[in-house]
């Protein structure tokens, strides 16, 4: 597998600013380029080319597209997509189903923690179905880069203390701590974290994606300064490009509010969208797949990343964002293309 | 690393230990255990929450407001549910418990659902952590613990020292001879259900902050609660204390000196041992075998 973090791409709105690389975001150099400027403007002006292709943080043209080694994966387009629509279902309770996309997301905490220049990284994870999904994959990352965890720490998923976990990792002194945990579990962490004052950089994954609600359940002012986490999206519940969208929920769900997970289900349902739309009335199971298949740079505007599939690549969605809670606004720093 | 230890130890077993005096409460009276009490804890905290975050009343009367509705749902669920099978075969009663556990979770998804994955509950106290020392006390963790003991001494002291406790002892004891003295049995039996939610809602209103608001919050505390119950010697309440205290510490120390992946088993290796030394945990009456 290989983890490209983008440090040049196409710009989003036609700017002049290169896309931001999460390489970049974090580092002084970084901070004074235009490129954060160009990913600030993604998540403030970028969705207004839903449905345009190829406009996105989109990778270059020699990144999209890699074959998978998973042939025998490669057979139902439907079934591979569904893994999305699963995704976003489950999310609800801050689960995931499609275990590659745990495997890009583990090898991305990874890679983004040394990026930003951690010599010591520990672990700290659930062990259920979930967690190992992603715990595995994460621990034959480090393998293959030649990197030992300082400490490997388990949390139950219904814990309501993390003391021991916290004091064992300051015990270790990392410069970086992936975690690997659902919100509930991960929030008790970050909690008991901000309380004996542990304050390493702390990397999240997608159960955590929803950052306004994390912040909340772990009601720690600043707690999560030095805390980034992937994102399937590129924008926030409270962004203006979702009022569509908000609307809709509310109108139709009244009382709901408008959660990072359902916006990883709407971009998910416009790909179908398109496909179905592509097929035609004379809707078969073959055409879909057809359709699928032939789906190149396709901008949901609502993914960070343009949706690219062949035939022998169904894991369609290559680009998770990264985010960072800025104030009182959660913040797009960059990218980070995944790819096999 | 050892007093945070013990601090966060104590904390946590204090939530396992006022879980555990409910669980306790209804089983003396009654000699069931009550499955349903780990959502009657879920259905105090949404309760709670109603009143102290959506309501924005304040958090004592929040507390006050939770117990009571806690106090008249089990008065309620005790008429609709479990009166009928008071003299039915015990087991008819678990299940009927199970059951109502199952009815409050889906109550409280219907109800409650949509606000949220885990919902927040705010801290009782936001004043930053204190340090004596090498020692960092967590004001938020002290004022649980402190209320937490409140509670099981306030309790304690309603068996104790007031009527309708030396009642529901004393049905607890031997039914039949409080009936004979002129008890009534069903009423107390009713209040002994609407005692233990009421346990339950405190509970909840006191931990919220720490375990956070969601419909299965109660199935996994109700397992580390029965187990303190199980090692305190099943209906004694300072033996469900007890175990409680000692179930909170066990995990938090074997976490932090052997390794964290021992953190939830540890306790039930210890209870298991104390098990086989001491059938009836520690404060169980022992078990006499006539020849």
């Amino acid at each position: 597998m290989h983890i490209g973090v983008q440090g040049r791409a196409e710009p989003l709105d036609g700017g002049e600013g290169a896309a931001l690389g999460v390489g970049d975001a974090l580092t002084d150099r970084g901070a004074t380029q235009p490129g954060e400027h160009a990913a600030d403007e993604r998540v403030e002006h970028g969705g207004g080319q839903r449905g345009v292709k190829g406009e996105l943080i989109a990778q270059r043209e020699g990144q999209r597209q890699h074959s998978l080694a998973h042939g025998d994966r490669g057979d139902d387009a439907i079934d591979q997509l569904g893994g999305q629509f699963a995704h976003a279902a489950a999310s609800a309770r801050g689960a995931e189903a499609p275990a590659f996309a745990a495997e890009r997301q583990s090898a991305a905490q990874l890679e983004f923690a040394l990026q930003q220049g951690a010599k010591r990284v520990a672990v700290i994870s659930m062990r259920d179905a979930w967690g190992r999904a992603r715990y595995n994959p994460l621990m034959e990352t480090f393998k293959r880069k030649g990197v030992t965890p300082v400490a490997d720490e388990e949390m139950s998923p219904d814990a309501n203390d993390a003391t021991p976990q916290v004091l064992r990792l300051r015990q270790a002194n990392p410069d970086a701590v992936l975690i690997v945990l659902y919100p509930k579990a991960a929030a008790v962490y970050m909690r008991d974290a901000a309380k004996l004052g542990f304050k390493p950089m702390q990397v999240g994954q997608t159960a955590l994606g929803d950052l306004i609600a994390f912040r909340e359940q772990v009601a720690i002012p600043n707690a999560l300064e030095r805390f980034y986490t992937i994102s399937h999206v590129r924008f926030t519940p409270d962004d203006p490009e979702m009022e569509r969208w908000r609307g809709l929920l509310e109108k139709h769900f009244p009382g709901d509010r408008l959660s990072v997970y359902n916006i990883m289900g709407i971009a998910s349902a416009t790909v179908v969208v398109e496909v179905l739309t592509r097929a035609g009335r004379d809707l078969t199971r073959e055409r879909v797949r057809d359709e699928l298949n032939k789906l190149k740079d396709y901008n949901t505007g609502i993914y960070p990343g343009a949706i690219s599939c062949t035939p022998a690549d169904h894991q369609c969605h290559k680009t998770p964002a990264w985010m960072q809670l800025a104030g009182d606004k959660v913040k797009t720093i960059g990218v980070t293309p995944v790819t096999r | 690393v050892l007093p945070y230890l013990l601090v966060s130890g104590l904390t946590t077993g204090s939530l396992y230990a006022l879980v555990a005096m409910g669980l306790v409460v209804v089983y003396k009276a009654t000699t069931v255990v009550n499955f349903a009490h780990g959502e009657l804890f879920m259905v105090g905290g949404f309760l709670a929450y109603t009143f102290h975050v959506l309501l924005k009343l304040g958090y004592v009367v929040s507390l006050v407001l939770a117990v009571a509705a806690a106090l008249l749902l089990g008065l309620v669920t005790e008429r609709l549910a479990y009166r009928a099978l008071m003299r039915a075969p015990a087991i008819s009663l678990v299940l009927a418990a199970v059951g109502f556990s199952f009815v409050l979770k889906g109550a409280a998804r219907h109800i409650w659902g949509g606000l949220g994955d885990y919902i927040p509950f705010p801290p009782l106290v936001a004043t930053p952590a204190i340090t004596l020392g090498s020692i960092i006390l967590v004001p938020q963790q002290l004022v649980v613990l402190a209320g937490a003991l409140v509670c099981m001494s306030l309790f304690t002291r309603f068996f104790t020292s007031t009527r309708a406790g030396k009642m529901l002892q004393a049905t607890a004891e031997n039914a039949k001879a409080a009936r004979l003295v002129g008890i009534r049995v069903d009423r107390v039996y009713a209040f002994t259900w609407a005692v233990g939610a009421a346990t339950a809602a405190a509970a909840a209103t006191l931990m919220a902050p720490l375990t956070f608001v969601y419909p299965d919050v109660g199935s996994p505390l109700l397992v580390k609660a029965f187990a303190a119950a199980v090692l305190g010697g099943f209906g004694s309440l300072p033996g469900a204390v007890l175990g409680g205290f000692s179930i909170g510490l066990i995990e938090n120390l074997a976490g932090g000196y052997i390794n964290t992946s021992f953190t939830d088993i540890s306790a039930f290796l210890v209870i298991m041992l104390v098990l086989i030394i001491r059938p009836t945990g520690f404060f169980g009456p022992r078990a006499v075998r006539r020849i």
